[in-house]
Parts: structure tokens; C-alpha cells; sequence
């Protein structure tokens, strides 16, 4: 029988899967990091990133359904394009993660700092900690699940998608919606211009339960209250000029 | 853009080593120029250590000579040789006085920058501003900031978008004439002409029409007056228009401010003793090499990180 390697992390012991390659950032820049990154996610099923620094633009563009370990923070728009990949950070996510990303999964196991998932058109965020001001800013598709709060002016003009914070929200929260939902529980410092309060239907009621169990989380003590446009600013209307001017 | 940093060590130490590194982490943030606002410990006498920039390297001694009358004939008395640093090739030569004086500062500041192409980087019990164009190693190889050991610091590195690329609109500013104020700051105010006009009115003078030098005076005055950092970088989210997120240092520490929106990062760590913070948080990872805590401030606050060594008192 042989033991599984384990990495210890910041007090979390992460298990190494089998057949994993290693890739030690140290040294390389962002373009050579990536053009072997891709490479390995080609031939490997799971790599382990050592020494990400919180540099930028790592794992952009990824294509393969690759498991992507961080050991560490990343810095801006990791995982931005990601198009499959499952990407797994042990640290803090950076401004622009994921950013226009069309498929797979970022998991952040600390915070993410400003606007994840940004312009994301599919694919799940998953944040353990806090998201950041205007997480989900332009969002045009996909999932964002934060399992502690949202820093102001998140969910800022989505278009699309779904963002589901368990602790709370910041201020101005779903300012300038469109079509996208915002699910919060917990207390939230002030809705933005056209954003209101709606009742989740059953079956959003579900879907996210079924989510968030998906993903460890458990469902939140507060009730689930889902944030909608308006749609007052959707067309431009001289009466409610004034409106306009609060945005 | 602009890349800026500060750091508070639990004891004196190699300062100037760590926010070099720190800088050139983030050298891509802006390369025009980089300064660093460095301080010692605090020291027993009440000598005044002063930086300027005495212009091109020919006649340079002269002026060097000129300002050491000029402070003379103040009745300030010089407690070591004047110095004459840096290299001739890039913007010119820098000079280092330590002086001891009984005059206002603003009236011995006034006669030391009469002497033509002499300008006064900073004047401090403990603080020493030293800044030039070029980017952070190249800054740090010029003047030994590497050799600087001291409690706490600024450094910035600057792409420059409201004011001209020359050392005197380098960051980190003095609060000029309030000894041991500095500022380094990332954005632009919209209300600057107006301040600097009520400013203006009430006798203090700038050096630069650089909108981050104003906020530096703006603080420092208040401090003067008895108001605390925190309540005075509080006050300062209300009454300052724009885009900011500044780190203003004292003898006594580093408090940083943002703007309601929060749009120029900074990202803080607390480690070990060590209070660190940057624009981006890889500058922090590069001097830390274990795993780290970070967080953000929030938009629309003020923070204050006493410095660990008590100031001297006065």
C-alpha cells in the first residue's frame, strides 16, 4: 500500500493527486510559464504550481480539462480565458480572475481581490473567502459562488449568470443590472441604482442548494434573498432622468 | 499607474534592501522614476538631516559651499561634513547635510533653496527622501539604499500622468517645511487648483504643481496643529477630490487612505512583526517567501500602522 503525497499550506494539508507533475513558476515569465503549462495540461491529468508569487497572468488560456493546483496566491487574471481547466489556487486570487472565461472551474481557497470574473461567459468561480469590489462586474454567463461576502459594486452590469454571496454584500450591490441574478443571504449595506430584492422561485431555490453541496458549501442560516434589475435603466426615459443621475 | 510601497520592520533594519526589492517587483507599474522616503531610528540630538538636488555635477561644490553659508548665516551649525553624492551622468548630484538650527524650518529652507538649481528633497529628524529617475535597481545602486538601515518606509515607482518626468516630481514627497512628513501616492486629484489655492492662502508653499505633494502639506498641517494621521487621513476622503490611494509617513509610522471607490489597489500584510504594503501583492510575496495573509482595505478608509520604534520624544 503506498501513502499519497500531502503538501501542507498555510495549516491545510492538500493531497497530491496521483501521477501529478510539478512546475516551479520560480524563474520563468508569464508567456514561458504558460506555453509549458498548456503543454503539460496535454499530457497530464493534474499539475502541482509551486512558487506563484502572486504573479500575474498565470494559466491564462487554458484548453485541456487539466486539474491546476496553485500553491500559493496568484496575482491579475488568473485563469482568465480558461476554457475547461479545472483551476485550484491555495491563496488569494488577484484582480481579474478568470476574467471572459468560457468553461471549467477556478477555485480560490482565500479571497479574491478586484472584480473575478470579470465578463465571464461560463464555467464556475468558487471563492471560500471574501470576493472583492465588483466581483462579477459584466458578467455574461456562468456561476460565481462566495461563500463569505461581496466587497461595493458587485455584480455591477451583469448581463448574465448567477452570483451567490452567503455572507452579505457591500454597498451598491447588482448596480446597473441586466439579466443577471444575484442570490445573497446576510446583510447587505445598500442595493445599487435599479437593483431590487425579488423571491427566488423553488426551482432557483434548488439549483443552488445542489450547487453549493456540490462544492462543500453549506447552505446559508440567512434567507436567500435573490437581487434583480429593475430594467428602469434599460431605456432611456426623460422621467427618470433623476435616476440616471444617482448611477 | 504607479507602483508604490511601504514597510514597517519590527526593529531597525536593511529597509532600504526590502523596498527596493518590493519596488522592482513592480517595475512594470512605472519606470520613469523612483523614490524612496527612508527613516532611521530616532536620535538623541535634535539634528535635522537635509536632501537636495544641487543640479548638474559642474559647480555642484559650489553650490554645495553656497548652501552651507546659506544655512551659516542662519546661525545653523553643521554637525558633519557636507556630502556630495550620486553619479554626474544622470540628473545630476545630490548633497547631505546634518545641520542643528534654531531658526524655523521654512526660514532656513528659503535661504538653502536661494542658491540657484538647488532643490530640497526633505528635511528630517529621522526621514531621508532620495529619489532620481530610473528604476528601482538602478535608484538603489546610485545611492546606496541598499546600506540604509532604519524602522520604516515609503518607495514608489512612478509612470507619470499629471505632471512632468524630473526628480522633483518624483515620489515620495516631502510635506515641506514640516520635518519627517512624506507621502507616496497613487492617482490624481480633480480638486487640486482650488486646495492649493486655500493652501496657498494660509502661507505654505509648494515646491511642484504635483497634486501629491498638496496632499503630503495638506496632512502634515494639520498635524501641526495637534490632529491626529487617523482623523486627519479620515478628513482627507471627504475633502480631497479624485482618485486616490496614498501612504503618508511620519516619524512615529504609515497610514494609507482611499478614495470612496477604491480604485488604485493595495494589498497589506502583517507578518512577524513586519507591517508590509503595496500596489500589488507579488511585490509583498517577493520579500516574503512563505505563505502570507493579505488583505485589502476597504474603500473609503483610513488605516494607521504605528512605526515599531517610539519616536524620540521632543
Amino acid at each position: 500500500m503506498t501513502t499519497r503525497e500531502t503538501i501542507v499550506i498555510r495549516g491545510i494539508e492538500i493531497e497530491v493527486p496521483d501521477g501529478a507533475v510539478h512546475l516551479d513558476a520560480d524563474g520563468l515569465d508569464a508567456f514561458e510559464f504558460n506555453r509549458r503549462l498548456r503543454a503539460l495540461t496535454e499530457s497530464h491529468d493534474s499539475i502541482v504550481v509551486h512558487h506563484p508569487r502572486a504573479r500575474h497572468n498565470l494559466a491564462v488560456g487554458l484548453t485541456r480539462p487539466a486539474h491546476v493546483m496553485f500553491l500559493g496566491s496568484v496575482g491579475y487574471y488568473c485563469g482568465g480565458f480558461n476554457n475547461g481547466a479545472l483551476i485550484e489556487i491555495y491563496g488569494n486570487g488577484g484582480w481579474g480572475l478568470g476574467e471572459a472565461m468560457a468553461a471549467g472551474k477556478i477555485v480560490v481557497r482565500g479571497d479574491t481581490a478586484w472584480a473575478a470574473g470579470a465578463s465571464m461567459r461560463g464555467g464556475t468561480i468558487v471563492v471560500h473567502g471574501d470576493g472583492g469590489p465588483r466581483t462579477g462586474i459584466a458578467q455574461k454567463g456562468g456561476t460565481i459562488l462566495v461563500a463569505g461576502s461581496l466587497r461595493f459594486m458587485s455584480g455591477f452590469m451583469a448581463h448574465r449568470g448567477k452570483l451567490v454571496a452567503l455572507s452579505g454584500a457591500g454597498d451598491a450591490l447588482g448596480a446597473s443590472l441586466y439579466e443577471g441574478r444575484i442570490f445573497v443571504a446576510g446583510p447587505v449595506k445598500s442595493l445599487g441604482g435599479d437593483a431590487v430584492y425579488a423571491d427566488p422561485t423553488p426551482g432557483e431555490a434548488a439549483e443552488i442548494r445542489q450547487e453549493l453541496a456540490e462544492h462543500g458549501l453549506g447552505w446559508p442560516a440567512d434567507p436567500l434573498r435573490k437581487v434583480v434589475a429593475e430594467g428602469r435603466l434599460w431605456y432611456f426615459d426623460a422621467r427618470d432622468a433623476a435616476l440616471w443621475r444617482t448611477v | 499607474m504607479c507602483g508604490q510601497c511601504g514597510l514597517i520592520l519590527p526593529g531597525p533594519g536593511p529597509v532600504g534592501h526590502l523596498l527596493t526589492e518590493m519596488e522592482a517587483a513592480m517595475i512594470h507599474r512605472g519606470p520613469d522614476s523612483t523614490g524612496f522616503a527612508l527613516y532611521h531610528q530616532p536620535t538623541t540630538d535634535d539634528s535635522v538631516i537635509v536632501r537636495a538636488r544641487l543640479g548638474e555635477a559642474d559647480g555642484a561644490e559650489q553650490r554645495l559651499s553656497a548652501l552651507v553659508d546659506a544655512s551659516r548665516g542662519l546661525g545653523a551649525q553643521l554637525l558633519s561634513e557636507p556630502e556630495l553624492l550620486g553619479s554626474a551622468e544622470q540628473a545630476g548630484v545630490f548633497g547631505r547635510l546634518t545641520v542643528r538650527y534654531t531658526c524655523p524650518t521654512s526660514v532656513l529652507l528659503a535661504a538653502i533653496e536661494r542658491v540657484p538649481g538647488v532643490y530640497v528633497h526633505s528635511m528630517g529628524r529621522r526621514l531621508e527622501i532620495i529619489k532620481d529617475v530610473g528604476d528601482a535597481h538602478q535608484v538603489a545602486a546610485r545611492h546606496a539604499i541598499g546600506n540604509f538601515i532604519g524602522t520604516h518606509g515609503l518607495a514608489h515607482s512612478r509612470l507619470a500622468t499629471e505632471s512632468v518626468v524630473n526628480v522633483e516630481y518624483s515620489h515620495p514627497f516631502w510635506a515641506r517645511p514640516f520635518l519627517d512628513v512624506a507621502i507616496a501616492h497613487n492617482g490624481q486629484l480633480t480638486n487640486y487648483y482650488k486646495m492649493r489655492r486655500l493652501i496657498g492662502q494660509r502661507g505654505l508653499a509648494f515646491l511642484t504643481y504635483n497634486d501629491s505633494e498638496l496632499i503630503s502639506v495638506y496632512i502634515a498641517e494639520q498635524l501641526s496643529q495637534g490632529v491626529s494621521l487617523e482623523d486627519a487621513l479620515a478628513r482627507s476622503i471627504g475633502e480631497l477630490d479624485g482618485v486616490f490611494t496614498y501612504l503618508l509617513s511620519t516619524g512615529e509610522g504609515i497610514g494609507c487612505a482611499t478614495d470612496r471607490l477604491a480604485i488604485k489597489p493595495i494589498c497589506v500584510t502583517e507578518h512577524r512583526g513586519m507591517i508590509a504594503m503595496a500596489t500589488e501583492e507579488q511585490a509583498l510575496r517577493h520579500i516574503i517567501d512563505e505563505e502570507i495573509d493579505t488583505f485589502l482595505p476597504l474603500e473609503g478608509t483610513a488605516t494607521v500602522w504605528p512605526a515599531a520604534v517610539p519616536a524620540q520624544a521632543a
